[in-house]
């Protein structure tokens, strides 16, 4: 019903739609991590696609809502994944900075992403993403369904309307872009800090 | 941040370009795709080649994709073998072996997360479409098992050539055999290293998973800060890589090389495969890892009958073979002979039915074998348990004796039991704590033992049986008068349990009574016996547990330090402000070890306080710990855990009705049906909690399914007088009106409301609430003089400011009525005099207009 009115427009039903999923997905990461050792670390793909399960009661690679609910499901979650993961990074990078605290404080409920990765390539990239948004929508979309969504180029395909060979061409042309603009980044953001 | 490279004007034809170049780049190489860029502009073509230039470096590093176009590759990259699979997300380091069904990769996984992985990949030649499908399927199953002792499995999808793959976490340990062998593990080392693989099994086994592989091999050992610590690895892979599960030709073919740690049936290719297949090979890999080889092989021997183990298992006992062995990390014969010789022979009992039903089965023996208790995997006589008894407790015979009489048909479990109680007491420090040890392990016996005679019923123990052993107990109090009050408490408490709560309560009167003249006053073992007693009066809703408490307050202020646990246990019950419980909570989570029971009741009573005080939304916090610390503390079918999902649950309907919410309710009432009865009132509650949530969640029709269901059970349970039962219509009806189905909404709202004026005097909440809700339904049935009446019967008794929803849920009734009347200034006047009225309470003008705005 959510997905529904997402759909048809509405920024309150799409901002709805994001904060269930959202939701969703920390209660689902929030749950593994209850019963796991803490330095487990919990695939975003396998996080979108058990939302998915929950929030249809279909697993995401049966038949299940039509296209564009996949769609607008998807979208939802690569905006929420991105969040999270840029929550989570923020918070390991502030903890660096504060050596004393325990680690574990900050990210009690979730320990997505990854832990030897920067928490600073994941906010560089993320300034990096919002940059190429303003620039190519459909190329960052490209990139939030690959990149914090886990589909294929195929399915993006599908979702988007558009041919296998645009999605690859666009997720080239980001990667190239985003490449560009982290390189251009300043080095180290935080030395100052 | 700023940007040093802002986007080119001519961005969109650069985009362009830059996908013709580098599709050129793919096909023909560099030259190719500069003959793509001679046309354009010198601008466009630098910011090309800028972009291409950017593309090379991301390539192996920013959210790097296999599948990119080859031709764009840096120089340097080592040309890659034909065979190696390009696998998106992942960098294949180097290949780790192979086997019948393809081959195993180390692999460097850099989306979305940086680790390092073992890559599994099927041979091309066996991939299918019905492979595939069956693969996707099978894989989110395996990603979803967590346990420390299983390798998860992280992600899975298929290689860029169309082979399924499975990534998995990389161990870095040695294989069983290896490990036993170089970390020179004794035999009990290598019994506790096999319970753990047992609880890994198990834990699979719960999500569905069946190993079908297990195998040496497949369990590494993991060096830990500790000690060691066995990793179970390609849990399900043997399925999931198995192009065709149903065709024996290619199991055979794929599955693995040696039939060493099958199942006979598994072995025979038959399509039963269950979860008794890995407990065979749980077994196999015991014998190897004590005695150096597998069992042997059991011959054409015809369908036995005889439920004894050591007939229908291989013929070779472990402990013999052990003797034959050539290997060098053999355990010796006379450690097998025994308890490890029955235990291996019933994991690898040819008939499945005669096998450990679950690896938590086998676990739980190893366990038992290494505490030096009976083991199940047998039927032993009298002999075999009274030796084994007898050796370790001489002093407790006595006591034995006396369950043994009352009790012959759970000897074995009662013994067993003992043990671990009496280890607990006697790592108490003082009397009364070794006495409340005892009392709960009889407690928790009779439990059991009530458990294996009604599988899972009520306890049904006869009252006479209670009242003889009582007897029995008090006519020892005498001579043995610490053991014996030990048993009137926990028989006092059983039978409290068993519905019989008065008889409880006078057996611990009983019990009381003795202890106040034999220890005096104060004493630490009257205290405890006045908790025992106030429990069971103040929870079967008895008179009495006033002065018991307030003693006992009285009495452990003399006795303890204000912050020893054995006072707090006393404060949680007497003085139960919500600032003394949270203290008492607060103590109990940074003491670490304290009795949980009393952290949990202490968190119920915290919960139950917020519950009903100034600070409702305050349970939803506590409720959560209180969910936490049982599911931390005891078994899934114990009371408290069911208890704690059915408040958890309950608080999360208020405050986040998701599906968190759901799930704890599914859960508990699963568990709660089955170990308390469709018609225990936790059921009942969970039920109608069920109800409402789906009711909160817009599914009404979910919701009236339940409230069917709770209504027949009430019926039958209390009767259709009882206020159970017009609680019942409450929810069905306001269901009813969820789902548009005004008319049977109406006589159920009206029977409910009619019920609840015969119990509850008028203007009690409960009775206001049926009331607006039955006003809003005669609203939509057009009944304007009874929705007007009732409306205004309601509002005579809001006047609370936790009201004021209910206020404007009723007050809107009464509008809309003079709407539909078109009465437009007398619903204007009830609009305004509600916003006065609601003002009052202390509502700010924005919380007003949205509480007037939806029903």
């Amino acid at each position: 019903m959510l997905i529904e009115q997402a759909r048809s427009g509405g920024d309150h039903a799409r901002e709805q739609l994001l904060s269930e999923v959202y939701r969703e997905l920390r209660v689902i990461a929030a749950s593994h991590m209850r019963h796991e050792r803490p330095n487990h670390t919990l695939g975003a793909t396998a996080l979108v696609n058990e939302s998915y399960l929950r929030l249809f009661g279909v697993r995401s690679d049966r038949p299940g809502p039509d296209y564009a609910h996949r769609h607008a499901f998807f979208k939802a979650a690569s905006v929420a994944m991105r969040r999270i993961l840029i929550d989570h990074a923020r918070a390991r990078a502030a903890q660096r900075r504060s050596p004393g605290k325990d680690r574990r404080v900050v990210s009690a409920d979730l320990e997505i992403a990854s832990e030897h990765a920067d928490p600073h390539d994941l906010i560089d990239l993320d300034e990096a993403l919002t940059t190429l948004e303003g620039e190519d929508e459909r190329a960052a979309s490209v990139v939030h369904l690959r990149f914090y969504a886990g589909r294929q180029i195929h399915e993006i395909a599908q979702m988007m309307g558009v041919s296998e060979r645009t999605v690859k061409r666009d997720w080239e042309f980001a990667r190239a872009r985003l490449q560009q603009l982290l390189d251009a980044a300043p080095e180290d953001a935080e030395g100052g800090a | 941040m700023s940007r040093e490279v802002p986007p080119h004007p001519d961005q969109l034809s650069i985009k362009e370009l830059f996908g013709n170049a580098l599709e050129a780049c793919e096909q023909g190489g560099r030259r190719q795709a500069e003959r793509v860029l001679s046309g354009a502009p010198e601008t466009i073509r630098e910011a090309v080649r800028d972009l291409l230039e950017s593309h090379r470096r991301a390539t192996g590093a920013l959210l790097d994709d296999a599948g990119g176009p080859r031709g764009s590759q840096p120089a340097d990259t080592p040309p890659v073998d034909s065979e190696t699979p390009n696998v998106a997300g992942y960098r294949i380091e180097r290949e780790l072996g192979r086997g019948g069904f393809g081959v195993v990769y180390q692999a460097w996984q850099r989306s979305p997360i940086e680790r390092r992985v073992a890559l599994k990949v099927l041979r091309s030649d066996l991939t299918s479409e019905e492979t595939i499908r069956r693969f996707r399927a099978e894989s989110t199953v395996l990603a979803r098992m967590s346990h420390e002792s299983i390798a998860g499995v992280f992600d899975a999808g298929l290689t860029e050539q169309g082979q399924p793959f499975v990534a998995m976490e990389f161990i870095d340990g040695l294989p069983l055999l290896k490990s036993c062998d170089e970390l020179d593990l004794s035999a009990d080392q290598r019994v506790e290293l096999m319970a753990r693989v047992c609880d890994a099994v198990q834990h699979a086994h719960q999500r569905a998973v069946i190993h079908r592989d297990l195998k040496p091999d497949n369990v590494l050992v993991e060096r830990t800060a500790g000690g060691f610590r066995p990793r179970v690895i390609d849990f399900g892979i043997a399925k999931l890589l198995d192009p065709d599960p149903d065709n024996e030709h290619t199991r055979a073919q794929v599955l693995l090389g040696t039939p060493r740690y099958m199942s006979p049936e598994q072995r025979a290719g038959g399509n039963a495969i269950d979860v008794r297949v890995d407990i065979y090979a749980l077994g196999a890999i015991l014998c190897e890892v004590l005695a150096g080889d597998i069992p042997g092989v059991p011959g054409e021997r015809a369908g036995t009958s005889s439920p004894d183990v050591a007939q229908s298992a291989p013929v070779t006992r472990p402990s013999k073979i052990a003797t034959r062995s050539a290997s060098r990390y053999r355990t010796s014969s006379k450690t097998l002979r025994g308890d490890l010789d029955r235990i291996i022979l019933k994991a690898c009992a040819e008939d499945p039915d005669l096998r450990y039903p679950s690896a938590q089965a086998m676990g739980d023996d190893l366990r038992r074998y290494l505490a030096g208790l009976p083991v199940s995997a047998t039927r032993p006589g009298m002999p075999y348990l009274v030796r084994k008894f007898c050796k370790r407790h001489r002093a407790t015979v006595a006591i034995a004796a006396t369950l043994c009489v009352a009790l012959v048909v759970t000897l074995g479990v009662a013994i067993q039991k003992w043990g671990e109680a009496s280890r607990q007491r006697d790592q108490a420090r003082s009397t009364s704590e070794r006495v409340a040890f005892i009392g709960e392990f009889l407690l928790e016996m009779l439990l059991l033992t009530s458990d294996h005679n009604a599988r899972g019923a009520p306890p049904a123990i006869a009252d006479g049986t209670m009242q003889k052993i009582a007897d029995r107990a008090t006519d020892g109090l005498r001579e043995d008068p610490e053991h014996m009050l030990a048993m009137l408490a926990g028989i006092g408490r059983f039978q409290a349990h068993a519905g019989q709560a008065e008889a409880g309560a006078a057996t611990i009167r009983t019990a009381l009574e003795f202890a106040i003249g034999h220890y005096g006053l104060p004493s630490p073992e009257v205290v405890q016996l006045r908790i025992a007693l106030h429990d069971i009066l103040w929870g079967h809703g008895l008179d009495g547990w006033k002065p018991q408490i307030e003693l006992a307050d009285a009495e452990s202020e003399q006795l303890f330090a204000s912050d020893d646990p054995r006072r707090l246990r006393v404060v949680q019950r007497a003085r139960g402000s919500a600032e003394n419980l949270q203290r008492i909570v607060d103590r109990y989570e940074s003491l670490g070890s304290i009795d949980p029971g009393d952290h949990y009741h202490a968190l119920f009573s915290l919960t139950m306080v917020h519950r009903f005080g100034p600070t409702p939304e305050r349970q939803l916090e506590t409720s959560k710990r209180l969910y936490e610390i049982a599911i931390g503390n005891y078994p899934p079918s114990h009371t408290h855990v069911i208890d704690a999902m059915a408040i958890y649950g309950d608080s999360l309907i208020a405050y986040d009705p998701g599906p968190l919410a759901e799930e704890i309710l599914l859960e508990g009432y699963a568990q709660s049906k089955r170990v308390l009865g469709p018609d225990h009132f936790t059921t009942e509650s969970i039920r109608r909690g069920l109800a409402r949530l789906y009711g909160a969640l817009g599914e009404p029709e979910r919701g009236i399914q339940y409230a069917l269901e709770d209504l027949d059970s009430v019926a039958r349970g209390r009767g259709t007088e009882s206020i159970q039962y017009a609680n019942a219509l409450f929810e069905l009806g306001r269901l009813r009106l969820y789902a548009e189905e005004y008319e049977q909404a109406r006589s159920v709202m009206e029977r409910s409301l009619a019920l609840r004026e015969q119990q509850w005097s008028v203007g009690h909440p409960q009775i206001v609430t049926a009331q607006a809700y039955l006003a809003r339904i005669y609203v939509e049935l057009g009944e304007h003089d009874l929705a007007q009446a009732v409306a205004n019967a309601a509002l005579q008794y809001l006047t609370d400011p936790r009201d004021a929803r209910t206020i404007a849920y009723v007050s809107r009734v009464l509008i809309v009525v003079h709407e539909q009347l078109g009465n437009r200034d007398r619903a204007d006047t009830i609009r305004a005099e509600t916003r006065a009225r609601l003002a009052l309470l202390g509502l700010d003008d924005e919380s007003i207009e949205s509480l007037l705005l939806s029903w």
